[in-house]
């Protein structure tokens, strides 16, 4: 069996949800104004901040999706990493210390600043909303994908499970518990990977034995009935007599000079053995109701070349449109972190624009370390001989099992944990929009502090609620494939706008309202046409779309930087004087 | 646990300025060098998996170069602005009153 249930994982995502509850009712009484709710009264240190901040960013699509990925497709997986942390670099050197200088609790302050428009307000609040929504849908996903198979819960109940904690804790204690269950995840996520790793570099490569190979590399057909059953290479899944299950994969066929083991590897080696050897990956394909998993034999030099995933086939393909996706893609990464709401609201929470930047440095190493690791945790999922061959998303916490029981409880408490700290910024950011901004527009003047807490309080309800049913609803939904549309939106949406309101002076509110509505709109209408969406969202042919490739990132964002060049110009320039 | 009100300290504009351009540098740095492994991956894929450092290969080692140079990057900026931006630290500077450790 690839999954039981693991009691002892139980008991840690027991204790872990018992130490953020109980961290949330003892930070309670530091969030009674809105200050405190909502930036934690500028009052956290740059260094607690920084690895907040790695807690916040790093969600289920890099620690589950990324290893999923280059355990199945090797190095593709690893240029979402490359990816997301070059767009730290856009957050501090371009965003942080003005973002700071200029607002107090949304991402919307920031652009208002100089203009105090409620246009502005109204399009930042729900561009706000649209990126925060389509950024949970993945991360409720991957709690569902999480806890089914080690508490042997249906998908709803673990969606629910994440939903009732993350709103507990935001109710609780607002940005303060946030970010301290932020701190506590990002910490224990580097520290477990980092053992991971040793252990992976320790543990080296084995090569199947030539007895075994019959066995352990034939084709796994996987079928569903008409009646929903699931059958295994024509048996029903299951423990019993007469019952069958998924066997589980990651082998090694050969090594260099034809060795059965290398012993422990250092952290270069590692690679250079890898480039040296064979090994063997999975492929599937449909055949009516059945889908068949074949082993290939693959050289380790083609598992270290992008290329080999579906999305990142434009590396190497001599199609214009197929480069112009990829070229896209590493652009959405490049330009979405710095314009992702709940990172932004980040800044707020320290005391001024010097630990602003002092915590994103702190954040960039902890990421960026992180990051450097996701290779070997691929890696060694993909040799590990536990993975499961139809579901990518757990190679990380299967890899862990391949060492211990426990190993795999911990590195499963962590994974909830990562998801609990994504969700939770996500919920703040939303619900800051909702009482902060939204709120303010329609009913034409600030909110009183208690009052503004109490709309926050209800609208991260009302958010997680949300949350909790378009979990469920998008299950099937590949969690990386989301997160990368929530990328482009806020790239396209959100960065041109900050950008242009924080450093031209001739910005005018028409000209960022309009930016950030034809950025928005444009990203949404160009993913919900892409032949991708095509395919994995309405089962039509890819080939039926009339969008020439599927990451909008490099027309759209584009388009909003120059539709706020051009209406500015067409518009008086009138700073603190508008609608 | 009561976090207080959040400070902002008058700072020189000249000096953010400065600081400013100097970050915009090296974002241009690095924006230039992430470009050049984008084209690299598209243009010359063969460059990725030639091995020139450590005989891993190229892949690995631009991946590795390109988080590691967004660290380097990252400390580089720290260090740049660790020269006093607020008048009133300079005046410290100058024979004032204590810090309070805010800005370095």
């Amino acid at each position: 069996m690839i999954y039981e249930v693991n009691y002892t994982a139980v008991t840690l995502f027991t204790l872990i949800v018992g130490l953020t509850l109980w961290l949330s009712v003892y930070l309670a009484k530091s969030a009674t104004s809105a200050s405190g709710f909502f930036a934690a009264s500028g009052g956290i240190h740059w260094f607690v901040n920084g690895v907040a901040f790695a807690g916040d960013y790093l969600s289920a699509a890099s620690f589950l999706g990324i290893c999923g990925m280059i355990a199945f497709y090797g190095y593709d997986g690893f240029l979402y990493s490359i990816g997301y942390l070059a767009g730290w670099i856009v957050a501090l050197l371009v965003v942080a210390e003005p973002l700071k200088r200029r607002g107090k609790y949304t991402f919307a302050d920031a652009l208002d600043a100089a203009f105090h428009s409620r246009a502005i307000r109204l399009s930042a609040s729900i561009s706000t909303l649209v990126v925060s929504v389509f950024y949970l849908i993945p991360q409720m996903v991957g709690a569902g994908v999480l806890v089914q198979p080690l508490f042997g819960l249906p998908h709803w109940v673990g969606v629910s499970m994440v939903g009732a904690v993350v709103v507990a804790i935001v109710m609780t204690a607002g940005m303060v518990s946030t970010t301290y269950v932020q701190f506590l995840k990002g910490g224990l996520l580097v520290f477990f990977s980092l053992i991971l790793t040793i252990l992976i570099l320790q543990r080296g490569f084995t090569v199947v034995p030539e007895q075994e190979r019959a066995i352990r590399l034939a084709d796994q057909v996987v079928e569903k009935t008409p009646d929903g059953r699931k059958l295994i290479n024509g048996l029903p899944q299951g423990k019993g007599a007469g019952e069958t299950d998924l066997r589980p994969v990651g082998e090694v066929l050969e090594l260099p000079g034809g060795v059965a083991a290398t012993g422990p590897v250092g952290p270069l080696e590692f690679f250079r053995v890898l480039q040296g050897s064979t090994i063997a990956q999975w492929r599937s394909k449909k055949e009516g109701e059945k889908t068949i998993y074949s082993a290939v034999a693959t050289p380790g030099r083609e598992i270290l070349r992008p290329g080999n995933h579906p999305a990142f086939k434009g590396v190497r393909s001599e199609k214009w449109a197929d480069r112009l996706n990829f070229i896209s893609l590493m652009l959405a990464l490049f330009c979405g972190t710095a314009a992702l709401p709940h990172i932004l609201i980040r800044y707020y929470t320290v005391k001024d624009q010097a630990s602003a930047r002092k915590s994103t440095i702190v954040g960039i190493a902890t990421i960026g370390f992180f990051y450097i690791l996701t290779l070997y945790l691929g890696v060694g999922a993909m040799i590990s001989g536990a993975m499961d061959v139809t579901d990518s998303n757990m190679a990380a916490p299967l890899l862990a099992r391949s060492f211990s029981n426990l190993l795999f409880a911990l590195i499963s408490a962590v994974a909830f944990t990562t998801v609990l700290g994504t969700v939770s910024g996500l919920i703040i950011a939303a619900s800051g929009a909702v009482a902060h901004d939204l709120v303010q527009i329609f009913t034409g003047q600030p909110l009183a502090d208690q009052a503004k807490i109490k709309v926050a309080k209800f609208s991260a309800l009302v958010v997680g609620l949300i949350a909790i049913g378009l979990g469920i609803a998008f299950q099937k939904m590949n969690v990386n494939y989301l997160v990368g549309w929530a990328f482009s939106v806020a790239a396209s949406a959100n960065l041109p706008a900050l950008v242009m309101a924080l450093f031209w002076n001739r910005a005018t509110w028409q000209g960022i309202t309009a930016s950030i509505l034809v950025g928005m709109s444009s990203a949404l209408v160009w993913i919900l046409l892409s032949g991708e969406t095509f395919e994995n969202v309405y089962g039509l042919k890819a080939s039926d779309s009339y969008i020439p490739f599927s990451q909008p990132g490099i027309v759209t964002i584009p388009l909003a930087f120059i539709t706020l060049i051009v209406v500015s110009l067409l518009t008086p320039s009138r700073r603190s004087n508008a609608m | 646990m009561d976090h207080g009100p959040n400070e902002h300290q008058a700072e020189d504009p000249r000096i953010i300025v400065r600081q400013q351009r100097r970050g915009l540098l090296l974002f241009a740095i690095y924006a230039t060098v992430y470009l050049l492994y984008i084209l690299c991956c598209i243009g010359s894929p063969q460059t990725l998996e030639a091995t020139y450092l450590f005989g891993i290969a190229n892949s690995v080692t631009f991946g590795f170069g390109l988080i590691s140079l967004a660290i380097l990057i990252a400390l580089v900026y720290g260090l740049i602005c660790r020269e006093p931006r607020s008048t009133v630290r300079s005046l410290e500077h100058h024979g004032g009153a204590k810090s309070d450790g805010g800005v370095r």
